[in-house]
C-alpha cells in the first residue's frame, strides 16, 4: 500500500493514520458503539503484522437501502476516498460480506460526536474556548473540502466527531456534493424543467405531519432545462432544517457558502446545546429561516458568557446573502480563530471525564443487538430481513429448475414484428426525469416526478439523531429507531453511524417508488399496459 | 492565491514546465531529491494552470484559449491521464479539475476539447484503464464521466473492445470504485439513447452475454444495480427492438423467475420489473408462453404474496395486472 510510505506533500497534510486493508479476516468485531436505521457501528480491531489497531467498523445492510440511498452511500464513499485531511473522516478499508453487508473501516473516534459529548455533560452549552477549539478544527476540514470543490451540506455538531486526543473530524459526507458535477441537464434533452420551490417543499412537508425541527430533508430540484451548465452551484435541497441556509431552502443555486451558514448555526448549537428553532416544526423552521432575521448569539443568557468577537463571527456567517459570508479560509485567518487553543486543550476541558463510548452505548444494546464476537461469528440475524424473504423460502411456490426448463426452444418465431406499443406518440409529455448523470441526477429526478410531489418530496431521516419532538428535553433529543433511554443517544460515534444510512433509509418508504429508474419503469409499463389491455380484450 | 501578481508565466510556459517535469519523476534515486523536485514542479504547475482556468471567478478568455491550444498541441491531456498515478494525492484532483474544465469549454456551439478528443481515442481508454489502479480510479473515473456526457466520446467507448472491460473492473474492485465503474457503465448505456439503441440492436449477443455476468454476479451491489439497469434499458422506448429480442428468450425468463426468488427483497423487486415485461407482452412467443403456463399456479400463488407490504399503488396495480394476465393463459 503506497500510503505506508509517508511523503511530505505540498498542499496535503501528512496522514498519520495509515490505511487498513480491504480483507475481512483482518478485523475483529467488538461492541456496538452506534446505531443507525440500517447500520450499526462497532468498535473493532484491525490486525496487521502483529499489530492490533483499534478502529470502528460501520456495518451497513445494503439490502435495506433504497436505491437513492445506495447512491448517496456511493457518493459518500467516493468523496471520502478523495479526501485526505486530518480533520476529515477517511475510509481506511472496506469490504462486503456474503449477506449483503458493507463494512467500512474508519478511525475509532472514541469520544463520539460533539453533539454526543454535549448531551452527555454539557447540555446547556460549552465554553467559548472549547467551542473555538472545536470549530477551528472543523473549519480546517471544511476549508479543505471547499478548496477541492466539495460542499459538505450537513454541517452540525452531530457530524463533528471527536477523538480522545481532542482531534475534531468532519464526518458524514453522505450528502456532500461535488461542485464540479454539472448540475444541469444537457442541452437538447427533452426533459421538462421542474422547479420546486421551498413552498412546495413546505406544503408537502405539512402533510407528512411529523413535528420535529431537526429531521433531515433531502430533496433535489433539477435546475432549468436548457440553461447553460452552471458550474460551481447546486440547487439540491439537502440538509437538516435547523442548519439549512436560506438559499438552500429556497432552492436557489448555492455553493460552499451554504456550509458557512450551517457552520454559524452549529456555533450557536454549541453555545446552547441545541440549534435555534429546534423545538419548532420543520416547516416553521424553514419558513422562519427565510422570513425572519437570522438568529444570533445571546452573549449573556446562557450557561456561559461569550465574547463580542465570537458574536461577530457568528453574525458574519449568518448573513442571508451568501456572497457576504466569509469563506472558511477567511474565518481561519480571523483573529478570533487564530487565537484558538491546540486540540489537546479539549482533553482536559471536556473529554477527560467522559466514559468510554462503548459504555455510553451499553443500555442501547437492548433490543437484540449482536453480542461481541469475531468476524467469524457474525450473525446479522438481528438486522431487519424482510419477512417476505422468509416466507418465500417456505412456500411451495418454488420454481424447480426442471419446471422452468422444460421447454422446447421454439425460437422459430422471432418477435421482431411485434408492435404493441406506439412509442413515439406520447413522447412529448413524457418528461424523463433527467437521464444519465448517475450520481447527481437521481435525487433530482426522483423529486421531479409529479408523483412524489404530492406525497412526500421530502425525505426524512427517520432515525436521525434528533428526530423526535421532545419539547421537555433541553436539547435535541435523540431518538433512534430503537427504543432507547434518552440519555443514551443513538448516533454517537466515530462515524456517522446513523447519518448516512439513516438519512437515507428514512426515505425508504417513499423512495422505492419514487426512485427515478423505477418510476420511469412504472410509467412505462403503465402506458404499455394500457396499450396492451384493449388489444387483449 | 493569485500567482500572477508575483510572477507571470504564460500558458505555454506552464504546459511545457509540466510536461518536462513528468519524465523527471523517474530520474535519480527513488525518494531522492530529483524526484521530489519533479513532483513539486508538477503540483505547482497544475495549480497555476488551474488558476488560469478558474481565475478568481472570472478567468481571462485569451489566456484560457492560449492554454487550451497549448494542451492540444502537446497532447497534455493524454500525458496527464496516463501519468496521474505518479502525481501527488492533491495534484491528482487538480488534474481532474483541469481536464474537466477544458472539456466543458464551449465556443459558441463548438466544444473544442471534445473535438480534439474525438481524434484521440487513447485518452478515453486511458481514463477507463484508471480502474486498474485503485489509487487513482476515482480521479480517472471523474474524468471518464465528464467525457461520457458527450455523445461522440461515449460512442467511441461503446463501440470499442475496451468497453467490455467494465464488468471486470466492476467485479474486481472495492465498493466505492466498483460503484464508480458501474455508474460510468450506466452512463454509457443510458445517456445517449438513440446511439445506444442502435449499438445494442447491432451487438445484441455480445452485449447481453457480457451484461448477464453482472446480473449473475456474486456481489450483491453489482447484481442489484445491473438488474435495475437492465430494467431501465429494456423499458426505454428507444430500445424497443432490443426489448422484444430480450423477452423472447426463454433463458432470460428463467433467469428472472429465479431472481424473483432471490433472498434479497430488493433483487426480487428489481427482477419483478423485468419479469413483468415478459408477461405483459401481448404477443408472447410460444416458448415464453409455455414456461409461464407451466408455472401458472405457482406464479399466481407466488405473486399474491409477493411484496404485499409495499404501499405502492402502482406496484400493486402492476402486480394485479400480471395476475390477470397469467390467469388468462
Amino acid at each position: 500500500m503506497p500510503s505506508q510510505n509517508p511523503r511530505k506533500f505540498i498542499g496535503a497534510v501528512e496522514d498519520a493514520w495509515e490505511l487498513f486493508s480491504d480483507c475481512r479476516d483482518d478485523y475483529t468485531l467488538g461492541s456496538p458503539i452506534g446505531f443507525g436505521a440500517s447500520s450499526v457501528v462497532y468498535a473493532a480491531e484491525y490486525r496487521s503484522q502483529g499489530k492490533r489497531i483499534p478502529c470502528a467498523l460501520k456495518v451497513i445492510d445494503l439490502d435495506s437501502l433504497p436505491p437513492h440511498t445506495l447512491e448517496l452511500l456511493q457518493r459518500e464513499t467516493v468523496l471520502m476516498g478523495l479526501s485526505k485531511h486530518p480533520n476529515v473522516l477517511r475510509v481506511r478499508g472496506s469490504f462486503q460480506t456474503d449477506d449483503h453487508k458493507l463494512c467500512i473501516a474508519l478511525r475509532l473516534m472514541n469520544s463520539g460526536s460533539v453533539a454526543d459529548v454535549m448531551r452527555y455533560g454539557w447540555a446547556g452549552g460549552l465554553e467559548e474556548e472549547v467551542i473555538k477549539t472545536i470549530l477551528q478544527q472543523a473549519l480546517q476540514g471544511l476549508n479543505y473540502l471547499h478548496v477541492n470543490g466539495f460542499i459538505h451540506r450537513d454541517v452540525k455538531a452531530a457530524n463533528l466527531l471527536i477523538d480522545d486526543d481532542g482531534t475534531v473530524l468532519l464526518g458524514d459526507l453522505g450528502v456532500a456534493a461535488d461542485l464540479a458535477e454539472d448540475t444541469s441537464r444537457q442541452a437538447g434533452s427533452q426533459s421538462k424543467p421542474a422547479i420546486i420551490t421551498a413552498e412546495a417543499a413546505l406544503r408537502s412537508q405539512r402533510s407528512s405531519s411529523s413535528g420535529s425541527g431537526s429531521k433531515r430533508i433531502s430533496f433535489e430540484a433539477p435546475p432549468n432545462g436548457g440553461t447553460r451548465p452552471r458550474m460551481g452551484k447546486r440547487k439540491s435541497f439537502v440538509g437538516t432544517p435547523c442548519w439549512m441556509a436560506p438559499e438552500v431552502i429556497q432552492a436557489r443555486h448555492y455553493d460552499s457558502a451554504a456550509d458557512i451558514w450551517s457552520f454559524g448555526i452549529t456555533a450557536l448549537e454549541l453555545t446552547q446545546g441545541r440549534p435555534p428553532r429546534s423545538r419548532e416544526s420543520p416547516q416553521k423552521v424553514l419558513l422562519k429561516t427565510i422570513q425572519e432575521a437570522p438568529p444570533s448569539l445571546d452573549r449573556e443568557g446562557g450557561t456561559f458568557k461569550y465574547s463580542r468577537a465570537f458574536k461577530e463571527i457568528v453574525d458574519s456567517c449568518l448573513v442571508k446573502d451568501p456572497s457576504k459570508r466569509p469563506t472558511a479560509e477567511e474565518l481561519l485567518q480571523s483573529p478570533f480563530f487564530k487565537s484558538s487553543k491546540k486540540k489537546a486543550y479539549l482533553v482536559g476541558a471536556i473529554l477527560k471525564d467522559l466514559p468510554p463510548l462503548t459504555h455510553r452505548q451499553e443500555r442501547r444494546v437492548a433490543p437484540g443487538a449482536p453480542k461481541h464476537g469475531t468476524v467469524d461469528s457474525w450473525d446479522f440475524a438481528t438486522t431487519v430481513h424482510s419477512p417476505t424473504t422468509a416466507r418465500h423460502d417456505e412456500t411451495e411456490t418454488d420454481f424447480k429448475e426442471d419446471d422452468i426448463f422444460e421447454i422446447n426452444g421454439n425460437l422459430g418465431r422471432r418477435c421482431r414484428n411485434i408492435s404493441w406499443a406506439e412509442p413515439e406518440e406520447e413522447d412529448s409529455e413524457e418528461m424523463e426525469p433527467e437521464n444519465g448523470d448517475a450520481a447527481a441526477s437521481s435525487p433530482e429526478s426522483e423529486n421531479s416526478s409529479p408523483r412524489t410531489d404530492a406525497s412526500s418530496p421530502l425525505m426524512y431521516a427517520s432515525s436521525e439523531q434528533e428526530s423526535s419532538p421532545e419539547p421537555p428535553s433541553p436539547m435535541p433529543p435523540s431518538s433512534g429507531p430503537l427504543p432507547v433511554p434518552k440519555a443514551h443517544k443513538s448516533e454517537s460515534l466515530a462515524v456517522p453511524a446513523s447519518s448516512v444510512s439513516s438519512g437515507q433509509l428514512s426515505s425508504s418508504a417513499s423512495s422505492t417508488r419514487s426512485s427515478p429508474g423505477l418510476w420511469r419503469k412504472f410509467k412505462d409499463l403503465r402506458r404499455r399496459s394500457s396499450v396492451i389491455k384493449p388489444r387483449l380484450s | 492565491m493569485n500567482f500572477f501578481k508575483t510572477k507571470q508565466r504564460t500558458p505555454p510556459d506552464l504546459v511545457r514546465g509540466l510536461r518536462d517535469a513528468i519524465p523527471r519523476l523517474d530520474h535519480g534515486a527513488p525518494g531522492g531529491e530529483v524526484r521530489r523536485k519533479a513532483a513539486e514542479d508538477i503540483s505547482k504547475n497544475l495549480q497555476q494552470i488551474k488558476g488560469i482556468l478558474y481565475g478568481d471567478g472570472d478567468p481571462l478568455p485569451e489566456l484560457v484559449a492560449q492554454l487550451a491550444q497549448e494542451t492540444y498541441n502537446t497532447d497534455l491531456l493524454h500525458h496527464l491521464v496516463v501519468n496521474i498515478a505518479r502525481f501527488e494525492f492533491e495534484a491528482r484532483k487538480d488534474v481532474v479539475q483541469i481536464f474537466n474544465n477544458l472539456l466543458r469549454r464551449q465556443i459558441g456551439a463548438r466544444w473544442p476539447t471534445v473535438e480534439y478528443l474525438t481524434g484521440k481515442h487513447e485518452v478515453i481508454f486511458a481514463a477507463l484503464a484508471g480502474y486498474e489502479n485503485e489509487e487513482v480510479a476515482l480521479n480517472t473515473g471523474m474524468i471518464l464521466k465528464e467525457m461520457l456526457r458527450h455523445e461522440q466520446l461515449s460512442k467511441i467507448l461503446l463501440y470499442s473492445d475496451q468497453f467490455y472491460k467494465f464488468p471486470h473492473y466492476i467485479e474486481t474492485t472495492t465498493f466505492g470504485i466498483s460503484c464508480d465503474a458501474f455508474a460510468n457503465l450506466k452512463e454509457t448505456l443510458t445517456r445517449h439513447k438513440p446511439m445506444v439503441a442502435e449499438y445494442l440492436d447491432k451487438n445484441y449477443d455480445r452485449f447481453f452475454s457480457s451484461f448477464t455476468t453482472l446480473i449473475l454476479s456474486n456481489n450483491y451491489v453489482t447484481k442489484r444495480q445491473s438488474l435495475k439497469l437492465l430494467g431501465e434499458i429494456l423499458l426505454d422506448r428507444a430500445n424497443f427492438n432490443v426489448m422484444t429480442k430480450y423477452i423472447a428468450n426463454e433463458a432470460n425468463l428463467k433467469m428472472m423467475m429465479n431472481l424473483l426468488r432471490d433472498k434479497s427483497k430488493n433483487i426480487q423487486f428489481e427482477a419483478f420489473h423485468v419479469f413483468k415485461v415478459f408477461v405483459a407482452n401481448p404477443k408472447k412467443p410460444p416458448q415464453i408462453e409455455t414456461i409461464l403456463r407451466r408455472n401458472k399456479d405457482k406464479l399466481l400463488a407466488f405473486l399474491k404474496t409477493f411484496h404485499n407490504d409495499k404501499e405502492d399503488e402502482q406496484f400493486s396495480d402492476e402486480k394485479q395486472f400480471l395476475i390477470v394476465q397469467i390467469q388468462g393463459l
